[in-house]
């Protein structure tokens, strides 16, 4: 007898500590996009008042921490890579069992598809982080049907992604060992200026089909958010659609009257953002200009039509300006890794930064349309009197945007010289026709360059609007041209 | 269900618990009907073939053993024509339509047969051969026939052991299954030990291979010369990992529940001649030829020259036993003839020996005999591996004119599929390997080695096993499960 206990100890050891190495090994392999995206979710005790769900245009389209500065919003980017509306489906059906939001908005890209999940890669992104439960097996169980198909066997892998990740042991690297979480609330924010793709709208009388497998679960969502007394808001997030693409979004008309559920259908709006500012990618994906033009309708669209409360007062949220303060110091650091001019400028259209924009004439930077459209597309409200001026004179050109003042002031250096009090700081502007040029700021010459053989071309200072600190330098400077 | 599969890592220790807690004498009962449902996962409807089978040589044994001496043969005779017509006719007639078809192609006949459109049943030859081993033993009197059906019907289908071997004699399995197996830590310890063994040959080394091999071998055209000669030499190792890890984790299974399988591999590539090779290469099926075919023949009783028929006629059947593929009977008749060849060639072997004073007893000769039986039996690989025997020729005659030795430093072996940490993985697993084999020969076992160390060690072992199979193993998504090379036999 006393063999057998401690036989029955020996295993029961050997088992445990055989499972604490496959913990450890299966958190160490995992690919980490989905406890980088969903560990701010999991670490919030508190419900959520908005979840976003949809597919990557949501991940990029829509920044929660932006709803939290100017609405005191308390959501989550919900939003996954390649989702289709029945991937969306179980997502939100997981993600419901670990808070109960008061709204949820969602993205309806994507109707036209008949099957009900991109790419089984992509699912592992939303799955792998979610606990095992009977509403993930039941997911998987849906979303893998079909024993024909090639994904099939990999069922098991959303209940062990061991299974799929333990061949990282040829990819493993520091990341894997100690990685930064998502500071945007499960939001992407992905960095160019792409020119967009030619589209033409159409009539929303035209539609793809009656019905579709992805409509058939945009019913199940609506119903299921109905049941459970969560409201919802469709949306149809901007992006240059072609025609089957919009008519696949006009099928949500008919199933939003029928549910009298909204839609705000962005396309068809085409007027919230401008594709030549905003476009990441050729046709589909919104960049950080777009993307905060879009959250701040929703944030207004929000606070105007439910109750939703504004929680930046509250206490219990304390958590969250530290996160925004943390979100913020992310933004800066992207600021200080762009390269590209076009790029920084897209960035500059963000309510909590200031900037001087310092591009000489001689550097061909004004002679390139999307430069214009990047600057006038930053100041945010007011126009830029000397822009024409300068880039037909081929002179330098200064622009200061002064967020706390709410006042912009742009200079075609040839003939001005100025000093102004902006928040940052004086600013006085020598005279340029002397050749010597400088700006000071604050008592610093924002265009001191290490040699007299050297020439700035442009010179970027990026400001904290409230503090007036500098956050981000820029500058492209080349060899003097005479 | 496979053995690599994340059912049967589910089917197992459900099979195993449920036998270890029901009364002994319906465990029998519960092997039969899970080694049924192992069998069904994979074809429902071709359990019936088992079945049928199972039937046949069970009525069979019990009539052949009860009738008089005249009408044995007849009997036993018809039992072997209609299992081999079973097996003749899903696994050789479109063999034998294609090859009739060839020869009315070649005499300009306009005649063509058509094909039949039947899925090969897997580890068809395999419980084929253990039934009919059965009835030659009762014929011989070798065992007695079984009366239990249901015991009986266990025997053919004993799920660890049912497609892939090793093939048992019912000597010495069907008394296993009226014996008590009680439970035991340590013999379950054991067979979990095997398991591991036989999935790190699987999974590691095995299937880490067929990357390399499986790359070369579906385009010869692109991968000529020395890429042939690699992926042959490492051909060689994956079908042994493969098959030798799928028969050790069959012995593992077994064991765990008290089953005793027999020995299919012993250190086949450290053999010093083909022969010897054989007597350590799947050793059921060499035996089951030896007992059943050689020995009936005339065995090396009848003279030499008759020794030598009997061995070509063996190992052709052997190779057309491996597959329905002309490709097949020549490896088989490939390995007979080297045996035939080595024995003429003994007198003179001895006498170069002699006036070059070799030493045989020295390491570097027998270094150079393992050497030269590696060679011969990989040289026969080709034929075993390639798609059929014009594609075998191609790849003979792209060796012959080998003129691309720089892949081997180039960096051209890492583009078929492995890069240099896989095949780092890969030769250090083979080292590994080849030091377990070379103390099996020396009859040291590596687990009574452990078995015999501090608790803490053993336990830091089978973790550190378990783990690295897990990491280094070649399993899950985008991994093809059904892979084990011998099911097609």
């Amino acid at each position: 007898m006393k063999q057998r206990i401690l036989g029955i100890i020996k295993v029961v050891c050997f088992l445990s500590l055989l499972l604490l190495c496959l913990c450890g090994i299966t958190r160490l392999f995992q690919r980490k996009t989905s406890v980088i995206k969903y560990a701010d979710f999991f670490a919030q005790k508190e419900d959520f008042d908005v979840l976003f769900f949809g597919s990557s245009h949501v991940v990029n389209g829509i920044f929660p921490m932006e709803l939290w500065e100017d609405y005191g919003i308390v959501s989550y980017n919900c939003g996954g890579h390649g989702h289709q509306l029945a991937t969306t489906y179980w997502h939100m059906q997981n993600i419901l069992e670990y808070t109960t939001p008061k709204l949820i908005v969602l993205d309806i890209f994507g109707m036209h598809y008949e099957t009900k999940y991109a790419a089984a890669e992509q699912l592992h992104e939303s799955f792998d982080i979610m606990p095992i439960s009977e509403t993930k097996y039941r997911a998987v169980q849906d979303l893998f049907d079909n024993p024909e198909s090639e994904d099939y066997a990999s069922r098991w892998a959303y209940f062990w992604d061991f299974s799929v990740y333990h061949s990282r042991w040829n990819d493993l690297k520091a990341e894997d060992f100690s990685y930064k979480v998502n500071c945007q609330k499960g939001a992407e924010a992905r960095i160019n200026v792409a020119e967009p793709m030619d589209y033409t709208i159409i009539g929303i009388d035209e539609v793809y089909a009656e019905d579709t497998i992805s409509q058939q679960y945009l019913c199940r969502i609506i119903e299921d958010c109905q049941e459970r007394g969560i409201e919802i808001l469709l949306t149809h997030l901007p992006y240059p659609a072609v025609v089957e693409y919009q008519q696949a979004a006009n099928m949500t008309y008919k199933v939003a009257e029928k549910y009298d559920v909204p839609y705000i259908d962005f396309v068809h709006m085409n007027s919230v953002v401008e594709y030549d500012t905003d476009c990441y990618d050729k046709g589909s994906h919104l960049n950080p200009s777009g993307a905060r033009k879009v959250t701040d309708y929703l944030g207004e669209y929000i606070m105007d039509n439910y109750e939703i409360p504004d929680r930046r007062k509250d206490e219990v949220y304390e958590q969250w300006h530290k996160d925004y303060d943390e979100y913020t110091q992310w933004k800066y650091e992207k600021l200080n890794e762009q390269t590209e001019l076009d790029d920084l400028l897209m960035l500059l259209r963000d309510e909590e930064l200031s900037a001087c924009i310092y591009i000489a004439g001689s550097s061909g930077y004004l002679e390139d349309g999307q430069v214009h459209r990047l600057l006038d597309n930053a100041v945010i409200e007011g126009s830029l009197k000397k822009l024409v001026p300068a880039t037909v004179n081929k002179s330098d050109y200064l622009l200061v945007i002064d967020r706390l003042q709410e006042k912009i002031w742009d200079f075609d250096l040839a003939q001005d010289k100025d000093t102004l009090d902006s928040s940052m700081g004086r600013v006085v502007i020598d005279d340029f026709s002397s050749g010597d040029k400088k700006i000071w700021i604050d008592k610093v010459n924002m265009l001191e360059k290490e040699s007299a053989d050297v020439e700035v071309w442009t010179k970027v200072l990026v400001f904290d609007a409230s503090t007036g600190e500098i956050v981000s330098e820029f500058e492209r400077a080349g060899e003097r041209m005479e | 269900m496979v053995f690599n599969s994340f059912d049967f890592l589910i089917f197992f220790p459900i099979v195993v618990l449920i036998y270890y807690l029901i009364p002994h004498k319906v465990r029998y009962i519960w092997l039969l009907i899970s080694s049924y449902y192992f069998y069904m996962c994979w074809n429902a409807s071709y359990a019936l073939l088992i079945l049928f089978s199972t039937v046949i040589t069970y009525l069979g044994g019990l009539v052949t053993e009860r009738i008089s001496q005249k009408w044995k043969k007849p009997v036993v005779f018809l039992c072997i024509a209609t299992n081999l017509g079973v097996l003749g006719y899903f696994k050789y007639f479109n063999f034998f339509i294609n090859s009739l078809n060839d020869v009315f192609g070649q005499w300009n006949i306009q005649w063509e047969i058509a094909q039949v459109d039947v899925l090969l049943p897997v580890g068809i030859s395999f419980y084929t051969f253990q039934a009919l081993g059965y009835i030659l033993d009762v014929y011989r009197r070798a065992v007695r026939a079984e009366r239990n059906f249901l015991r009986y019907a266990l025997f053919v289908s004993f799920f660890p052991q049912l497609v892939a071997g090793p093939i048992e004699r019912s000597k010495d399995l069907l008394p296993q299954f009226k014996e008590r197996h009680y439970f035991s830590l340590v013999q379950v310890r054991d067979g979990l030990v095997l398991m591991l063994g036989g999935y790190f040959l699987k999974l590691v080394i095995g299937d880490r291979i067929a990357v390399v091999v499986d790359t070369v071998y579906a385009n010869p055209e692109s991968y000529g010369g020395y890429y042939i000669v690699i992926a042959t030499m490492l051909f060689a190792i994956q079908i042994y990992c493969d098959f030798g890890g799928y028969s050790t984790i069959a012995q593992g299974a077994a064991k765990v529940m008290g089953f005793h399988l027999t020995d299919n591999f012993d250190s086949p590539y450290l053999a010093r001649s083909v022969a010897e090779f054989w007597r350590r290469w799947h050793m059921t099926l060499s035996g089951w030829f030896r007992d059943y075919v050689y020995i009936p023949l005339g065995g090396n009783r009848k003279g030499k020259l008759r020794k030598y028929l009997n061995c070509i006629i063996v190992f052709g059947l052997s190779g057309l036993w491996h597959g329905a593929e002309w490709n097949f009977v020549v490896w088989g008749l490939l390995n007979g003839l080297y045996q035939v060849v080595g024995d003429l060639l003994k007198p003179l072997r001895h006498k170069a020996s002699r006036v070059m004073r070799l030493n045989g007893a020295t390491f570097s000769h027998k270094l150079c005999q393992t050497v030269a039986t590696f060679i011969l039996v990989d040289f026969a690989w080709v034929f075993f591996r390639a798609d059929n025997m014009t594609v075998a020729l191609q790849m003979m005659d792209s060796v012959l004119h080998a003129d691309n030795l720089h892949i081997i430093a180039d960096g051209s072996l890492y583009k078929l599929g492995l890069d240099w940490r896989n095949y780092m993985i890969m030769l250090l697993s083979i080292v590994v390997l080849l030091v377990v084999d070379f103390l099996k020969k020396r009859g040291v076992s590596v687990r009574s080695f452990l078995y015999k160390q501090e608790l803490w060690f053993r336990w830091l072992v089978y973790i550190a096993g378990v783990l690295i199979i897990l990491i280094f193993g070649m399993w899950g998504v985008g991994y093809n499960e059904q892979g084990f090379i011998y099911f097609q036999f």
